[in-house]
């Protein structure tokens, strides 16, 4: 360390005049709101931009050029023997001749940046969020990469061996590891993991280059082209190792199961059957988030893509009525077409299997209620295919007014179409019926001028229809019950809050009184019938949806006074009025987000999802089913600790 | 066992691509001698004192300081060794006092009073940078910064190169002079055969990285000698030739009157049987000065001997 010191002490002596520079600049920087054009500018921000902006350039600068130069020039010209004629090693003078040349250029870019800091202070290192750490990085990060980079070419460029093979092949070998290292931490949107991959990267750059650096310098010693040999052989060696490890760890951050899951997300569940789309993370991977399509009954999962879209919390399934298929886009470019992949999950061991079907992201996908149809909107075009055999069986152009549509299959040779119309500020909703075989298209019904729909719902045979409008400036929407086939409204609903058709095609609707109760009407939507339920639950409550005929779930918070106690769930009758506890202590039901047909249609869902309204979350994140059989909550996936 | 010697290099190659610049090199120099490596240029002293001083890895073999490997154990073996460079390396923009600052905290035998003592002798000026000094200048300070580390074993890698006659004799004194002060030892390579003929003991010759001659300076003079006779038509020249093949002629060529033959074993014994076989009247013996025996080893063409 002594040898360290006392050649680091003689470069920076060697080279003080570099501090008189930066005096220099600090003092024209000091005089520049005076200059003309200028003055017209706050002088303060002037001199704290200008001396920003000139400290990282200078620094970066001048670690170039001395990077270029404090050991390529003394091997060119056969001086280093100085330094290796005394009793020092010859780490110690790469470390001296590094530390020195460091030294000065972060004293030049404070020397530089003293207007700034006179002004502002240490807020030039600072955000609102504390630290500004890339900042900081870059002042002192940047200069010394860009020295070790620029002593690394200097010495291939000067020493001119064979080894230049090996460096250019190894930069190109980089390039290509740097690409497959971040390209998929990008694709999976997790912006913490790709930080830290990414500054693991440039870790990696500068452990390397400082050890090809040093082995050049204590293995190559006066001889540049020996010198050139150790540090190609350092560096990339250096580097493999450490792309290595974090191809490795990138990898391990990257591929986990649902086993693996800490905390989970339910994006989407399966009307019938078990599977739901869940989105996890796992202990220490950071922010990356992992989607599989999974059985809450079996142990069985399908890997899904992790990013579908801009949007992290979007569906990526769609689902039969039956539950039996699921159908997918692949992963890929946010906003490029997709390799449509399908799974038959009624097999005892389902697998995804990709169809040479391409769509586009936001292209709507239906399947028949057995799975065996898909139609896709696409380019004003509905398509129809045999899912399993790939076949096209019908291509069907939609009118200049349809379409803004969503199709629902009424049965595998029917698809029933609804389509948003704009007149006059005024939406309204088409109905039309379309014959596969044929492609023939038949217009049955209209429901005119609306206002801006928000959503709307079909039940699961298709007879009626909810749909929620909002007139321009107006915070409630109000919602109205149609024929789902011609479109005549049956009757304007007065209620705001939940709302839902039960299986048999009756209706929930429900709503919440400031003093907490919850009064609950089931409603036969045609004729009499019409059941209505009071319910003293606690403020919060929530109305789910059909877990068994004719029960649904209400959720309330434990202690309204503390909300980490979380949520109590009951089975309630919608006949009988009956209720019965079911589960304390969760964190909540699952939040599964509805089929999104398109941004032309907004949300638009066809019948209810029973399934998903069995499943919640518990305190430990982990993913938890109430089973109807045994009345109890068993563990699907996470959690756990 | 006889003492360690400072310098001893054991089958010293050293290879560039296929070009071998010095080839299954040994030899040993023991405490205080002065030895000196000659060479044509291209011959590989160079490529031997970078090896000698760690500065090279050998290709094969290796080289000692001082009982220390000197690319294993540079450092060690650097503490005790003074090296005046074939080109002053010395940082241009450094002066004398600077150098000194730098070298006195990294080198553990330093004494300051003697480099200052030096250079004041010398007027070698302190506070101008080195690359204003004259060459001769550059050379003293070089010769004061290698001595002033109390060296065993100093380096000197054609320490005269550039300077004028005054300066290389001036040079050639005071190191004859610093050696009967200290007993250190010389690892020297030079073109200056004259000079160097005065002060080393021990000469080694390298030709084509192979080293031709390793032996003490008097004893290579005592070889080699140019003999002189009168020409005579009474014996035949084949016989002369044959005759002279005792002593180990390495060339023979006529003069005005005279003829003459170099030759490398010279001995009494050997002497008195050319004159019994080939009874010609001689007429001079005369010793090879360094220089000559260099040409009559190295020769004119790269190849070695003419």
């Amino acid at each position: 360390m002594k040898a360290t010191m006392a050649i680091m002490a003689r470069e920076v002596s060697a080279r003080r005049e570099l501090l008189l520079l930066a005096v220099a600049v600090a003092f024209i920087i000091c005089f520049l709101p005076f200059l003309p054009n200028i003055e017209t500018y706050e002088a303060t921000d002037v001199r704290t931009v200008a001396s920003s902006v000139s400290a990282l350039a200078l620094g970066c600068l001048l670690a170039l050029l001395l990077g270029a130069t404090v050991f390529g020039n003394d091997l060119s010209e056969g001086r280093l023997g100085f330094f290796f004629a005394r009793p020092v090693s010859g780490l110690a003078v790469w470390r001296g001749r590094v530390l020195a040349v460091m030294t000065l250029v972060w004293i030049v870019e404070i020397i530089v940046l003293a207007p700034a800091l006179y002004h502002e202070g240490i807020h030039i290192f600072t955000s609102s969020d504390g630290a500004d750490w890339l900042t900081i990085l870059a002042y002192v990060i940047a200069p010394l990469l860009l020295f070790l980079l620029a002593h690394a070419v200097s010495i291939l460029v000067r020493a001119g061996t064979p080894w230049m093979i090996l460096d250019l092949g190894g930069a190109i070998v980089v390039a290509v590891f740097v690409w497959l290292n971040l390209r998929p931490v990008f694709e999976i949107g997790a912006p913490i993991a790709l930080w830290v991959v990414a500054g693991a990267l440039v870790a990696a750059l500068l452990i390397s280059l400082a050890v090809g650096g040093a082995s050049g310098v204590a293995v190559g010693r006066v001889d540049l082209r020996r010198a050139h040999s150790a540090q190609s052989l350092a560096l990339w060696s250096t580097m493999a190792i450490c792309l290595a490890a974090i191809t490795v760890y990138g990898s391990w951050l990257r591929d986990f199961g649902p086993r693996d899951f800490s905390d989970v997300e339910v994006m989407s569940v399966a009307t019938d059957g078990s599977w739901v789309e869940a989105v996890g993370g796992a202990k220490g991977r950071l922010d990356v988030k992992r989607r599989y399509l999974l059985s809450t009954t079996a142990n069985r999962w399908l890997p899904l893509p992790a990013q579908v879209g801009w949007e992290r919390f979007e569906r990526v399934a769609v689902y039969s009525r039956d539950g039996s298929t699921a159908v997918w886009r692949g992963g890929g470019p946010v906003e490029e077409p997709r390799l449509l992949w399908w799974a038959d999950l009624g097999r005892p061991d389902p697998m995804a299997r990709p169809t040479n079907l391409v769509v586009s992201p936001e292209a709507p996908l239906t399947l028949s209620v057995d799975g065996a149809r898909l139609a896709v909107i696409e380019g004003g075009i509905v398509s129809v295919y045999e899912l399993g055999e790939e076949r096209l069986l019908k291509a069907i152009r939609l009118p200049e007014d349809l379409q803004r549509a969503a199709v629902v299959f009424i049965d595998p040779n029917t698809l029933q179409l609804f389509a948003r119309l704009d007149v006059d500020d005024a939406e309204s909703v088409l109905i039309a019926e379309i014959e596969v075989a044929t492609g023939e298209l038949v217009r049955i019904g209209v429901i005119p001028g609306l206002g801006e729909i928000t959503w709307f719902a079909v039940d699961a045979a298709l007879e009626h229809m909810v749909v929620s409008t909002r007139s321009e400036g107006d915070l409630v929407s109000e919602r109205r019950l149609h024929d789902a086939k011609s479109g005549a409204l049956i009757r304007n609903l007065d209620v705001a809050g939940f709302l839902r058709f039960l299986e048999d095609g009756r209706m929930v609707l429900t709503s919440e009184s400031d003093d907490g109760s919850v009064t609950l009407v089931v409603d036969p939507v045609e004729g009499e019938g019409r059941i209505v339920h009071t319910m003293r639950a606690a403020v919060g409550s929530r109305v789910l949806g059909e877990v068994v005929p004719n029960g649904v779930i209400v959720a309330h918070l434990v202690d309204p006074s503390d909300r980490t106690q979380g949520i109590r769930i009951a089975l309630f009758d919608v006949d009988t009025g009956e209720i019965r506890n079911i589960g304390s202590h969760l964190r909540g039901p699952v939040r599964w987000f509805p089929r999104q047909n398109g941004v032309a249609m907004g949300f638009f869902w066809h019948c209810d999802q029973p399934a998903a309204s069995r499943l919640f979350i518990d305190q430990s994140g982990a993913l938890v089913r109430w089973d109807p059989e045994s009345g109890k909550l068993i563990h699907v996936v996470g959690g756990r600790e | 066992m006889g003492a360690e010697p400072v310098v001893k290099l054991d089958g010293l190659t050293v290879r560039y691509g296929k070009l071998i610049a010095v080839d299954d090199l040994s030899l040993e120099v023991p405490k205080g001698g002065v030895f000196a490596l000659l060479g044509r240029n291209g011959s590989g002293k160079s490529s031997t004192v970078r090896c000698l001083l760690g500065q090279q890895r050998p290709t094969a073999g290796r080289s000692r300081i001082l009982g220390f490997d000197s690319w294993k154990k540079r450092r060690r073996a650097m503490e005790r060794v003074g090296v005046v460079p074939e080109n002053p390396d010395v940082p241009p923009d450094t002066t004398a006092d600077r150098v000194e600052k730098f070298i006195a905290r990294v080198t553990p035998f330093w004494r300051s009073a003697n480099y200052f003592d030096r250079l004041e002798s010398l007027g070698v000026p302190r506070k101008q940078r080195f690359a204003k000094l004259s060459k001769g200048q550059q050379r003293q300070l070089a010769l004061a910064i290698a001595l002033a580390g109390s060296p065993r074993l100093l380096v000197l890698d054609d320490p005269t190169l550039g300077l004028d006659a005054v300066a290389r004799q001036k040079l050639y004194e005071e190191l004859v002079g610093e050696l009967a002060d200290r007993g250190t030892t010389v690892f020297l390579t030079t073109h200056d055969l004259a000079g160097v003929e005065g002060i080393a003991d021990r000469v080694g010759v390298l030709q084509g990285g192979s080293l031709l001659v390793d032996e003490p300076l008097e004893v290579l003079k005592a070889r080699y000698c140019r003999l002189t006779w009168t020409p005579t038509d009474d014996i035949p020249p084949e016989r002369i030739q044959a005759a002279l093949q005792h002593l180990g002629v390495i060339g023979a060529g006529a003069t005005e009157g005279a003829n003459e033959a170099v030759v490398e074993k010279f001995s009494e014994f050997g002497f008195d049987r050319f004159r019994q076989e080939a009874p010609v009247e001689v007429m001079r013996v005369d010793s090879l000065s360094l220089e000559e025996i260099f040409i009559a080893l190295c020769g004119t063409e790269p190849g070695g001997r003419s």
